[in-house]
């Protein structure tokens, strides 16, 4: 028997959650697919067992926000599948199909309407040497404190920009790992122009007072902070020794490192609506591509798919609790079914998104301002450098799609998570043209790798097939 | 590189083999953070240019952490939690389709 459901939601996150929550208490059966073991996503990354060891001080408001969330969440009836991970979505009739894969089995699941929460992940930052073992990203320092309770080894440094870098900085510090140098690749010249978002942003007051909070904590621990970076540097033989800095009055410094954990602001998860051929734009005060869709999240050009949260553009958790009760009510609506959406959704999304633009102009990309060296590698699975990108651009590559058939950026495991950003900045770069008429590369499904194994289980009925 | 202040004990412990040694993890931790607390340094070498590469994203994001579990090349070593009695190797060799006269 096919499986089905009225409304799938793929990740477990924020958003995924409350659009599963909603739609669920307004009676559809729903399905919830998500690639980690247990719900939360990032942000609240293993709230409940943090929780059940005591840590929860460690991480702050926002995620003790989570143990709430989550404990709704467990509480429906939604049919929630952890550690699945989906390869890619085909239209239907009616509604349309979810492929993915979960204990080595590819499955198909068969839904009226789909929700997409696959939320963010951070920026790439390429600099020489950022393929160093010992160099990752502090967003992924974070989670292996969630989860195993680790911390950097000493000498370690943290770089980057980003309101998220101070939250982990702090973090880093209450769990007795402050970094012995800190480097702020905040753009100096930006700060004036930021000012004019003051007033607006003052709707999100708690907000700017919780980033003073990270900010006076920081200065309190950390052993030396360097403002104003605009070149990066590690270096080491199999692994990191050192980092290297210059700062945009010309200062250069270096300092001994174990551990170098950078940060450049997040960007939207926009893998399957990419590969889905859904329309994105550039915002250029985010500077990131995200899908094209209405207010309530119906992505454009389709009938039955819907985005919500952060992967829809960057807005933060608790904006995207609200999104994703939007697209679950507008979700279940369509089915005819009726969902109680709080009045306090919209507000939670009015302060969002007031607080932003500020955000935006105070922490423009270090990518803006910094310049990427033809020795650096743009693209890790396939070690392209930029050089060899300038180069085929300087004999006429037309953009990054093109570069991908002349170099292989993109063609590697990751599909261009970690380079397309990067491709499409240096197309713009050597064409002279802004950003935003510059398209990423084309993606296509499926949109993680898979075995052939796993892909012979996808349209069984009554078979059984051998498991990997 | 990343360090384990503290010792899992009791049911939060798993104990698994990475590379040969005998570690134990945290319960509801990822092979690729229980790899970068035994210290292994590089937990693959990149297929196209050898140099030696680490788990970088920790969220499924990056595939730097492709490590062979149970057997099974290629896993995404973060998205796959701890499991008492895994046998983990790191994935240091060039890729070869093992035909003589391959490479």
């Amino acid at each position: 028997m096919a499986d089905s459901v009225d409304i799938a939601v793929l990740g477990a996150g924020p958003a995924g959650m409350a659009a599963a929550v909603i739609s669920a208490n307004a009676g559809l059966k729903v399905a919830v697919l998500d690639d980690q073991a247990v719900p939360g996503g990032q942000i609240w990354r293993n709230v409940e067992a943090v929780a059940a060891r005591g840590d929860l001080g460690l991480f702050g408001d926002d995620y003790a926000a989570g143990v709430d969330a989550v404990a709704d969440f467990r509480a429906t009836d939604v049919d929630y599948r952890p550690l699945s991970r989906v390869i890619g979505v085909e239209g239907a009739d009616i509604g349309g199909d979810v492929l993915y894969v979960r204990d080595g089995k590819a499955g198909r699941l068969h839904a009226k309407r789909l929700i997409i929460a696959l939320g963010a992940y951070e920026r790439p930052m390429p600099f020489l040497g950022w393929t160093l073992p010992g160099v990752m990203t502090a967003g992924a320092a974070q989670i292996a404190l969630k989860t195993g309770g680790l911390l950097p080894k000493r000498p370690f440094v943290l770089a980057g920009q980003g309101p998220l870098l101070l939250l982990l900085a702090a973090q880093f510090r209450a769990a007795g790992a402050a970094p012995d140098v800190l480097l702020r690749l905040d753009d100096p010249g930006r700060k004036w122009s930021a000012g004019k978002h003051g007033l607006r942003a003052l709707a999100g007051f708690s907000d700017l007072l919780k980033g003073l909070k990270w900010q006076r904590a920081l200065s309190d621990d950390v052993g030396k902070t360097i403002a104003g970076v605009t070149q990066l540097e590690a270096s080491g033989g199999d692994r990191l020794a050192a980092v290297h800095w210059q700062t945009a009055d010309g200062m250069a410094g270096e300092a001994k490192a174990a551990t170098l954990l950078v940060h450049d602001g997040v960007i939207p998860n926009a893998q399957l609506t990419r590969a889905m051929r859904i329309p994105h734009r550039y915002d250029a005060a985010a500077a990131a591509w995200s899908p094209e869709a209405s207010t309530d999240g119906q992505l454009a050009d389709t009938d039955w798919a819907y985005v919500a949260g952060d992967n829809a553009g960057i807005l933060g958790w608790a904006a995207a609790t609200a999104t994703g009760a939007k697209a679950g009510a507008a979700a279940a609506a369509a089915l005819s079914a009726k969902a109680a959406v709080s009045n306090d959704v919209d507000r939670r999304l009015g302060r969002a998104r007031a607080v932003r633009p500020l955000l935006d102009a105070l922490y423009p990309p270090a990518q803006a301002f910094t310049a990427i060296s033809d020795d650096t590698v743009i693209c890790r699975c396939e070690a392209i450098k930029a050089g060899a990108v300038r180069e085929a651009l300087a004999m006429g590559a037309q953009g990054p799609n093109q570069i991908k058939a002349f170099l292989r950026t993109g063609m590697g495991p990751c599909q261009g998570r970690m380079c397309a950003y990067t491709v499409a900045a240096l197309a713009a770069e050597a064409q002279g043209t802004a950003l935003a008429d510059t398209d990423l590369m084309r993606l296509r499904m499926p949109i993680s790798p898979v075995t052939v194994a796993e892909m012979a289980h996808l349209n069984e009925t009554d078979m059984d097939l051998p498991t990997a | 590189m990343l360090r384990r202040p503290v010792e899992p004990e009791g049911n939060a412990a798993v104990r698994l083999t990475i590379a040969g040694q005998s570690v134990t993890a945290r319960r509801g931790e990822s092979v690729a953070t229980a790899a970068l607390a035994a210290g292994l340094q590089a937990t693959r070498n990149a297929p196209v240019s050898g140099e030696p590469r680490a788990p970088y994203c920790l969220m499924g994001v990056c595939f730097e952490c492709l490590m062979t579990i149970d057997g099974q090349p290629n896993r995404q070593a973060c998205l796959v939690p701890v499991q008492e009695g895994m046998t983990v190797e790191p994935q240091m060799q060039r890729p070869s389709l093992g035909v003589s006269g391959d490479g």
